[in-house]
């Protein structure tokens, strides 16, 4: 037992002490973060315009060209792999971009805004058609109703299911390590290359994402209580 | 959507676990305790093994099966042929030695990274033009080495970088965990990009993502070859690299394997065999 | 001031309004009554366009409001509208709900808008809710606000639809109560109810639909004491 002790922490020792190994983490989840923080913006921006583009009607009721092309990117983008949009978005579209983070924000922003898309079209239609009718019989304008009345609502619909994919996205970062980025995984796996043994550093990696994740989930719990006092005071 | 696939994808993972992937052969009478572990304690577990199983030999081939990984992003040692199965000179040498040794090869096609820890557990040994180092040696044993080699640097063909004082301060491109990522590591200033196959690396300096990609002869030479207008190979001798030994890795402390594998090869060696997979796969690529 | 002509509205193969014509004077309080199904609430909804009438025209105050390059929005600013559900924004306190649409068309500034909501919040005795979100009112107070929400643009006529139905019975009263003070105050109203009484005692003008077309109008006492049409003495016979 307790040579298994000694064992355990070399094996700690050479995973995160040995040659300051634990500033490869600390870049690694810095890259994460910053990765995750960007796209996470990039793709509320992108998935409120989709939904909104999505949810347009032509007068005669049926589906405008706006609402087509957000309809196509929506199924474009859940119909394939992120890490395949990922490739494709490095080798491909921006293959003479020299920033690696800027094209991993734009690769899952895109990503990400597509499955934000549907949760703030549910959102929306979610909210009783009776407060979009309220707001139009008062004359404001379709526009001026979904700002001021509509999305307001809708936001409190939309913030678990928003936190969750928030946390998947966080997540899905994983992959990034395929085009030479060194976000956390990828330090893990460099560390393991180097120590020839895996326990460690992905028991690491894991720790760390679940203390992330946690905290994140935390603070959108305490986001989502606030937003539901209006409901009851 | 999304959560619907997750379920499936628990699912189905449970129903995989449940059928279960194959308890590891060698450990089947180790503590638990042993399966992560690494150098000390799995020698004591082979030599244990080869005590109670005197008769057949070393535990890894015991049930007749050599499992072989490798990594088939590295021509021509190894690569995925024509026909998705991976091909190449290591390919070629291990079944060779397999049938020497007369048990039956299996290939494991993984990441070349987890081909080291992977030994003992998820193959026996592995194969993958793989350069013998200290650090390794510390993990694994290594059989007689069965080729030369060195690294090479690939530049784009415009490139003034030809000398070891050029690399300092360079974006350098890698396989990760590969030689070439460890003397990348060790360059003065040096941004490393690691990448899981050679030719990601190769395609992100045509990109001008990188300044140069250091990786082993043979793959540079292929690489040169597919773009002969826009990069160039250079010898890795005229910036210093030292000349490295392929050999096969396989579990520490395993002298059974050891000598079957050695042996096989020196009868390849002497039956003319080996040459002929060298003018085959290695000098037929040039 | 608001004039039907040969109104139509289809929704996909439902023929709901087979030609409604109508014409309404300033200072009317029109009440319409009919079975569910008649047609009576899309009559209500097509006047201030929140259901588009497939054919026909309306005008108020002269203007062609069915035409298409119309400013929809302005027109509205000057038709209140009552819903059966209340429909007040449950993401804002009573205060907001009442002075949004004032503030955010430029109609008022926010003082003056406030100003004006504290007045009708007095007159229906709810000034003490000025705080407040909907979801802590009652039925009776949330259509009541809902009123005094409408009557903040200074509407020329206000439309109610069926403003007592979803409300508990003995909160009818004092939503009736505010309707009949804004009648008296010499509002123009089309009011679709159930509330016989409350149409014999307000109404100017009582109208009965069926199957998307006005059976019968007259004044209250003509309308209840002296019924023409027989589907009209049936509806009443049920409903009295």
């Amino acid at each position: 037992m307790q040579s298994w002790f000694i064992h355990v922490g070399e094996m700690f020792q050479r995973a995160f002490i040995k040659e300051d190994r634990w500033k490869l983490y600390l870049s690694g989840l810095g890259v994460t973060l910053k990765v995750a923080f960007f796209a996470a913006i990039l793709g509320v921006i992108l998935g409120t315009v989709a939904a909104l583009m999505k949810l347009s009607v032509k007068k005669n009721g049926k589906p405008s060209v706006r609402s087509i092309i957000a309809t196509i990117y929506i199924d474009i983008i859940r119909g394939t792999p992120s890490v395949v949009q990922l490739l494709i978005m490095w080798f491909i579209i921006m293959k003479n971009c020299r920033n690696g983070v800027l094209v991993a924000v734009l690769s899952f922003g895109i990503n990400s805004g597509a499955y934000v898309a549907e949760i703030i079209r549910a959102g929306i239609l979610a909210v009783d058609h009776g407060q979009t009718e309220a707001g139009r019989s008062l004359g404001l304008s379709q526009a001026q109703t979904m700002m001021y009345i509509v999305i307001p609502q809708a936001i409190k619909n939309v913030l678990p299911p928003i936190g969750n994919e928030f946390i998947v996205l966080l997540k899905e970062t994983a992959i990034v390590g395929y085009v030479s980025l060194s976000d956390l995984t990828r330090v893990a796996n460099q560390v393991s290359s180097r120590t020839y043994e895996a326990f460690m550093p992905l028991i690491g990696a894991a720790v760390i994402y679940f203390v992330i994740i946690k905290i994140l989930s935390i603070l959108l719990g305490r986001l989502e209580r606030r937003l539901r006092k209006s409901d009851r005071r | 959507m999304k959560k619907s696939l997750v379920t499936l994808l628990a699912i189905s993972m449970c129903a995989v676990l449940l059928a279960g992937c194959g308890a590891p052969k060698e450990t089947a009478s180790a503590p638990a305790a042993d399966t992560t572990t690494d150098a000390a304690p799995a020698a004591d577990t082979a030599s244990d093994d080869s005590t109670t199983e005197s008769t057949s030999g070393s535990a890894a081939i015991s049930d007749g099966v050599l499992t072989v990984g490798t990594n088939a992003e590295f021509p021509p040692f190894e690569y995925v042929g024509d026909d998705g199965q991976p091909d190449g000179f290591d390919m070629a040498l291990i079944k060779a030695i397999g049938e020497k040794m007369g048990v039956e090869v299996k290939i494991e096609n993984m990441e070349f990274a987890s081909l080291v820890s992977s030994i003992g557990n998820k193959i026996d040994v592995a194969i993958a033009g793989m350069t013998v180092t200290d650090e390794r040696k510390e993990v694994v044993d290594f059989s007689d080495s069965y080729y030369d080699a060195v690294q090479f640097v690939i530049v784009p063909a415009d490139s003034s970088i030809a000398a070891a004082e050029d690399l300092v301060g360079k974006t350098i491109g890698v396989q990760l965990g590969t030689t070439g990522d460890f003397l990348a590591q060790d360059i003065e200033g040096s941004t490393v990009s690691s990448y899981n196959k050679a030719v990601d690396a190769v395609n992100d300096l045509l990109n001008g993502r990188s300044d140069l990609v250091i990786v082993d002869k043979n793959p540079a030479l292929v690489f040169a070859g597919m773009y002969p207008d826009d990069v160039v190979a250079l010898d890795g001798a005229q910036f210093g690299f030292e000349v490295e030994n392929y050999a096969i890795a396989m579990p520490k402390g395993d002298a059974e394997l050891a000598d079957a594998i050695n042996n096989a090869i020196k009868e390849l060696k002497a039956d003319g065999t080996f040459d002929k997979l060298v003018a085959e796969y290695i000098e037929g690529s040039n | 001031m608001i004039d039907v002509k040969n109104l139509h509205k289809t929704f996909e193969d439902n023929h709901v309004l087979r030609g409604v014509d109508y014409h309404i004077n300033p200072g009317e309080k029109i009440v319409v009554i009919g079975p569910s199904g008649s047609g009576k609430s899309t009559f209500l909804r097509c006047l201030n366009l929140l259901e588009t009438p497939t054919s026909g025209e309306i005008y108020l105050e002269g203007e062609l409001i069915t035409d298409p390059n119309v400013n929809l929005n302005k027109v509205r600013q000057k038709m209140g509208m009552v819903f059966q559900h209340f429909n007040l924004f449950n993401n804002l306190t009573i205060l907001d709900n009442i002075t949004l649409a004032p503030v955010k068309l430029k109609l008022m500034s926010k003082d003056e808008a406030a100003e004006k909501a504290f007045s009708l919040l007095d007159r229906v005795g709810l000034r003490d809710k000025a705080d407040a979100y909907p979801s802590s009112l009652s039925g009776g107070q949330k259509q009541r606000i809902a009123i005094v929400r409408a009557l903040a643009m200074n509407p020329k006529v206000m439309l109610f639809d069926e403003p007592t139905s979803a409300l508990d019975p003995e909160m009818v009263g004092e939503v009736l109560e505010v309707m009949k003070e804004l009648a008296e105050a010499g509002m123009t109203m089309v009011v679709v109810t159930h509330e016989m009484g409350f149409a014999r005692e307000v109404g100017t003008k009582v109208l009965f639909m069926d199957e998307g077309t006005i059976v019968e109008e007259n004044t209250p006492d003509a309308f209840f004491g002296d019924p023409k049409s027989p589907r009209l003495k049936d509806f009443l016979s049920k409903v009295l």
